[in-house]
């Protein structure tokens, strides 16, 4: 059979096809072009590059569920279980505010919709101003980060219009979706009830309400696993060509939303050749065919991590010289230990979900080594399980060799969420073996729901685990100003310029605006922008209490007179603070002053003309 | 022919109706031109054009339900099932609105015809208010002039409020309306011309993804209304044509009255409403002159009062500096340049649509192509023309007549945001070809498709950046200003005058008492004693600084500024673009250096 099928394989010219397309995308991809010149290309194709992918996934889910979505009859509808998706998605979404919970990634990532939205390239702004009555983005970067998500939002945009809000919006809706998907694992697996269980799991982690609420992929990454996990289940029952298609390119997404995603086309690739050889011969419908080179510009965005090498942010941990190394495995498992069983004050843990999850995880285990040996007598969603558990280990595992990869870190637990996917999911193939004795599943959703209610209600409703990320908090803090600003024309002076742009406010950062000091000072004196504001974090000293000390890079230096606006200290040891630049001095003398003589006034109409045209070419150049 | 002209002229009822039609129109000509003088008849306008306008609408609607009425059930049925007609018209409405935001964007025209309408609906007189106080609690307007625009827009608007009270929104309920009728007609047209839905569809959304078309659908100018009249004229046209009666006939020639009130220029279209009449007297046998078809003539006479008005009063053709006339051949090869640069603009600050110019010209030339084709049969193998052919074409000359007469026009750069709105009428007639040549390629190769997904790929690549910057609506900077001025006085506590360089209509729609800068010079000693009285609260300056180099070094605009005896304080002040925006607070004006009055 296997020597049958290989012969098949390696006699279908679409075989060939396929592996040249994968050939030529490699190629290009990898090596073809210098680093920046491919940084430069994604920066202008990536967009179009997922707009054809997203389009050919779409037309491949109509072709599938068209079927079945004409015969759709709202009195066989499930309900209940609707009922049931819609009260733990709200559970999810009503005890935190939406806001940007990680920071810079949730900032990036809107920066690149915003310009997705506006000039259809993927690059995060850097440089905006309102110079003729529109915000326009002056300069750009191409962000390390994937590009689906910013993709998805850009199209919100697109519909609805340019609001920061509408990242918030997507994760809204995606935690919908992503219930309903794991609701429909669960059932596949072990019955409407366990469905249910999946669903309030999930309802009662605290972590993904933090990230329902937030602007991140992490919602995104874990429906388009679902998702895919779930199309892999109709591949392989249904084998034809929409389903491969649809399946192949949700996969194909799913790489594109996080950086370790690319991990999953693994069990991708295992599940295609599964079905391949259950058919008895390859199916290579055209999309999946042309479909490496719709990757071609994810190794080119990768090349910036090796540009930059500020990309793995290996300075925010010191000590740390690699990545990535076997060696971190140990302590990284303490704090996974640590972060599943802390108390609900410090993390955004569900003790039911890690509990029954740890003992699945070591179920499953059991099982999957009695499952393998009768491989083709598994039903469909039983083997896409098997596959993806693969794919959830191997990212678990990459995690736990990743310098920062502490899941009780605040910046990185949200890594823990496919964990815990992995968990649920093997807790719903745990419940499947005791089919026969219903009870046992109606017994563990009760100590969910009871968990969800006492604990893990009370914990999303405190989220006192979110108080000590101060970065979260500064930016609600930040965007709590411009909400109060009557006016949009001020200019802000901050490192994290990106979240002022693309809130469509000018801005600069510190480091710049302390070499273009001269520049700024024309602003001001001609009061081009209705303020000029600089934010700044102080750091207390404990053993000098009243003694302030200015964050690295935030001092504008004595030049600059300024004036506190606002200041608020959101952490014991951290004040934070908006002040408004009164002048800028150049040696002793400020640089507000008035000219020497009034300017001679002009009546010419051609002459004014002429002087608002220099203006505004000199306006131009100065722009920080 | 003769022949058949004689058996026409043949009964002497028609001879004399002709007789009188003839009399109408020397009568027309002597009311219109000789008999008033400007004055005589800009007061003739003011009073009575309310009342001819009503009654022209009037008797436009009652022939409407007339020609509707046999063809209730048709519509009742169309309403409960409309189709994928009915959702593209739909959908391309949406479209439209969403496209871009509702403003007023081309200053001065929209609020001056806003004006009109207010001044329509609260005395039912024709004028534009350029001064209003409240009085006790009652807002009256004590200053109006008669402005050069036609009216008939700023009396549907003015309808509008007595139906449901004065608000400025009410412009926009009327654009949105306009243009789903707009697009629901030029559906209906291309079906007509097709007898099918797919390109009735395709000509729908080319219109709708046209950004200039959601511009105006979402403004507060006459555009859209000229547009939907122009397929209203088309519809009545069609309809009369394929079945010519007394009633249809009536439709049309009221629809074409109405019509030529819309624009300026819109008059044209009396041309291919006339030879349309006759095309039907021809092919029905006979001639038929119902009562408002032999005084149609003086229909009219309002449209040449009000265009000899403006010839007699330079001041309101708005010629810029060093212009002297509105028409010469001198501005035509810049005009022609504009309208290169805007029809075929890659650039996202053109609200034009390259893929609907490319496809109307392309449509032309199947046109082309297809009439020297059926030049070349023998006459009597020629297939006739079907009525919607006839109106599509005679309409589509007059529209490029209309287009070629505006290169000769002053202010025509199509490339100007202020200008391009004049393209519309051509973009409709060019969806009108694109959805009747997809159709007749039809046959060889799937044409439709192919327009359709060079559409979506346009929108993709191009129309999406347009739609998302909306760099042509947004870099108007006047509006910009405008919108800020009235926000910071709104914010303070009235009652407050408002003096300004700028036109004094939208603080007045705002119930805001204004004085244009120029008269505010001269009326120093009347500020002091509302001043002193206490009239307003506070009295604002609104003025323009202006760069004297490139480093800034700011001056009031000289046009803006008051005498030095008007002591100012300033409030604030913003930037847009390469100049700002001051309000001041008048203090006090000082008597000893007041100018002479």
């Amino acid at each position: 059979m296997t020597n049958r099928f290989l012969a098949s394989l390696l006699s279908e010219r679409r075989c060939w096809w396929f592996l040249a397309a994968a050939a030529v995308a490699v190629a290009v991809g990898f090596y073809s072009l210098p680093d920046k010149v491919a940084i430069k290309a994604v920066s202008k194709t990536g967009f179009w590059f997922v707009l054809v992918a997203f389009t050919i996934w779409v037309w491949a889910l109509w072709r599938t569920f068209s079927q079945e979505l004409r015969g759709w009859n709202w009195r066989g509808f499930d309900w209940p279980s609707a009922m049931v998706v819609a009260v733990g998605g709200t559970i999810l979404l009503v005890h935190e505010m939406s806001g940007f919970k990680i920071v810079m990634d949730e900032i990036m990532l809107l920066g690149t919709s915003m310009s997705m939205h506006l000039d259809k390239v993927a690059t995060t702004p850097i440089r905006g101003h309102d110079i003729q009555g529109a915000f326009v983005v002056v300069e750009g970067i191409v962000d390390k980060r994937p590009l689906f998500f910013p993709f998805l939002v850009s199209l919100v945009h697109d519909f609805t219009g340019y609001r920061p809000g509408n990242a918030f919006a997507v994760n809204a809706g995606l935690t919908f979706v992503f219930l309903g998907l794991v609701f429909a694992i669960g059932r596949m697996l072990a019955g409407r009830v366990a469905g249910w269980l999946g669903v309030a799991l999930f309802a009662g982690l605290p972590l993904l309400a933090h990230n329902s609420t937030g602007g991140g992929f992490e919602l995104l990454n874990l429906t388009m696993i679902a998702a895919t996990l779930l199309l892999g289940v109709r591949w392989i029952e249904r084998r034809d060509e929409a389903a491969l298609t649809a399946f192949c390119f949700s996969g194909l997404l799913l790489a594109q939303v996080r950086y370790e995603s690319v991990i999953y086309l693994l069990p991708v690739a295992l599940l295609v050749l599964w079905g391949w050889w259950r058919e008895g011969r390859p199916l290579l419908p055209w999309p999946v065919m042309i479909a490496p080179l719709l990757m071609v510009h994810y190794p080119m965005q990768h090349r910036i991590f090796q540009v930059r090498e500020s990309a793995w942010e290996m300075f925010s941990k010191p000590g740390y010289t690699k990545p990535f190394s076997l060696s971190y495995l140990g302590d990284n498992l303490e704090h996974a230990v640590a972060f599943f069983f802390a108390k609900a004050t410090s993390q955004p843990n569900s003790h039911v979900l890690s509990a029954l999850g740890v003992l699945a995880v070591v179920l499953f285990a059991v099982l999957l080594v009695r499952r393998l040996r009768k491989l083709t007598e598994q039903t469909p969603v039983m083997i896409a399980t098997i596959a993806f558990s693969v794919g959830l280990a191997l990212q678990f595992l990459l995690l736990m060799c990743y310098f920062w990869g502490k899941f009780d870190d605040p910046v990185i637990r949200r890594l823990s969420l496919p964990t815990h996917l992995a968990m649920v999911i093997a807790i719903l193939v745990a419940v499947a073996e005791f089919k026969q004795r219903p009870a046992v599943v109606r017994v563990l959703l009760a100590i969910t729901v009871a968990g969800l209610l006492t604990r893990s209600v009370p914990s999303m409703a405190a989220h006192a685990y979110s108080q000590e990320y101060l970065a979260g908090r500064e930016t609600a803090w930040r965007r709590a100003f411009m909400a109060e600003q009557k006016r949009g024309d001020y200019l802000m002076i901050d490192n994290d310029s990106t979240l002022w742009i693309a809130h469509r406010v000018s801005s600069t950062p510190t480091t710049i605006a302390k070499t273009r000091r001269t520049d700024l000072a024309f602003f001001l004196r001609n009061r081009t922008f209705s303020d000029i504001f600089v934010f700044q974090r102080l750091k207390l000293d404990p053993e000098d209490l009243g003694k302030k000390i200015m964050r690295e890079g935030d001092e504008l230096g004595p030049e600059f007179v300024l004036e506190t606006v606002l200041e608020e200290r959101m952490h014991p040891e951290h004040i934070s603070r908006i002040s408004r630049v009164k002048e800028i001095k150049e040696g002793e003398a400020p640089t507000i002053t008035p000219p020497a003589k009034a300017p001679a006034p002009i009546t010419d109409r051609a002459e004014i003309e002429k002087a608002r045209q220099l203006f505004l070419e000199n306006f131009m150049r100065k722009l920080p | 022919m003769i022949q058949r002209l004689g058996q026409l002229l043949g009964e002497r009822a028609v001879r004399w109706r002709l007789a009188l039609f003839a009399l109408a129109g020397v009568a027309a000509v002597v009311l219109g031109f000789r008999l008033f003088t400007p004055d005589q008849v800009g007061r003739l306008i003011i009073h009575g054009g309310y009342p001819f306008m009503l009654a022209l609408f009037a008797g436009f609607i009652f022939f409407a339900v007339r020609v509707a009425k046999p063809h209730r059930d048709e519509f009742a049925a169309w309403l409960r099932r409309p189709g994928w007609g009915g959702l593209a018209v739909l959908a391309a409405t949406i479209f439209a609105v969403w496209s871009d935001f509702f403003a007023h964007k081309v200053l001065f025209d929209e609020y001056v015809l806003q004006g009109t309408a207010w001044h329509m609906h609260a005395t039912k007189e024709i004028g534009a208010p350029i001064r209003a106080y409240d009085f006790a609690g009652t807002w009256l307007a004590v200053d109006a002039f008669l402005d050069k625009r036609p009216y008939f827009f700023a009396f549907v608007v003015s309808l509008l409020h007595d139906l449901t009270g004065f608000r400025l929104e009410n412009v926009y309920v009327a654009n949105t309306t306009l243009a789903a009728l707009t697009l629901a007609l030029t559906y209906w047209l291309v079906r007509r011309l097709t007898g099918r839905t797919g390109p009735a569809c395709l000509a729908v959304a080319l219109l709708a993804t046209l950004p200039l078309f959601g511009q105006n659908a979402t403004g507060a100018g006459m555009e859209m209304h000229n547009l939907a009249m122009i397929t209203v004229g088309m519809v009545c046209a069609v309809l009369y044509l394929e079945r010519p009666d007394a009633d249809r006939l009536c439709l049309l020639v009221l629809g074409g009255a109405l019509l030529a009130q819309c624009r300026y220029e819109s008059a044209l279209f009396v041309v291919p409403i006339g030879v349309v009449a006759a095309l039907g007297w021809w092919r029905s046998g006979r001639i038929m002159l119902p009562w408002v078809v032999c005084l149609a003539p003086l229909l009219l006479v309002p449209y040449a009062w009000l265009d000899r008005f403006v010839q007699s009063k330079p001041v309101l053709w708005q010629l810029r500096e060093g212009e002297t006339a509105r028409f010469a051949l001198s501005y035509v090869a810049n005009n022609l340049e504009g309208a290169r640069r805007f029809f075929l603009s890659i650039a996202p600050e053109q609200a034009n649509s390259l893929w609907l110019t490319l496809a109307g010209l392309g449509a032309i030339g199947v046109v082309v192509v297809a009439l020297a084709r059926w030049l070349r049969l023998p006459a009597v193998e020629r297939p006739a023309w079907t009525a919607s052919q006839l109106v599509v074409a005679l309409f589509g000359l007059v529209v490029a007549g209309n287009l070629a007469l505006l290169m000769f026009y002053y202010w025509s750069r199509l490339d100007e945001p202020i200008a391009s709105r004049f393209s519309l009428p051509l973009y409709l007639t060019l969806a009108l070809l694109a959805g009747w040549a997809a159709h007749a390629l039809d046959r060889r190769w799937p044409a439709t498709r192919v327009v359709a997904i060079g559409l979506a790929v346009w929108t993709l690549l191009l129309g999406s950046r347009a739609y998302s910057h909306r760099f042509y609506t947004q870099h108007n900077q006047v509006m910009h200003e405008l919108n800020w001025e009235l926000d910071q006085i709104s914010a303070r506590r009235g009652p407050v005058l408002v003096i300004t360089s700028k036109a004094t209509m939208p603080y007045l729609l705002q119930r805001i008492p204004a004085l244009n800068t120029g008269i505010a010079r001269t009326r120093g000693a009347e500020l002091t004693w509302h001043q002193q009285l206490g009239t307003f609260r506070e009295i604002l300056v609104t003025r323009v600084l202006r760069p004297t180099t490139a480093e800034g070094d700011l001056i009031v605009d000289p046009d803006d500024a008051l005498p030095e005896n008007f002591q100012l304080e300033p409030i604030t002040r913003k930037r847009f673009g390469g100049r700002w925006i001051e309000v001041c607070r008048l203090v006090a004006v000082r008597p000893e250096a007041a100018p002479a009055q």
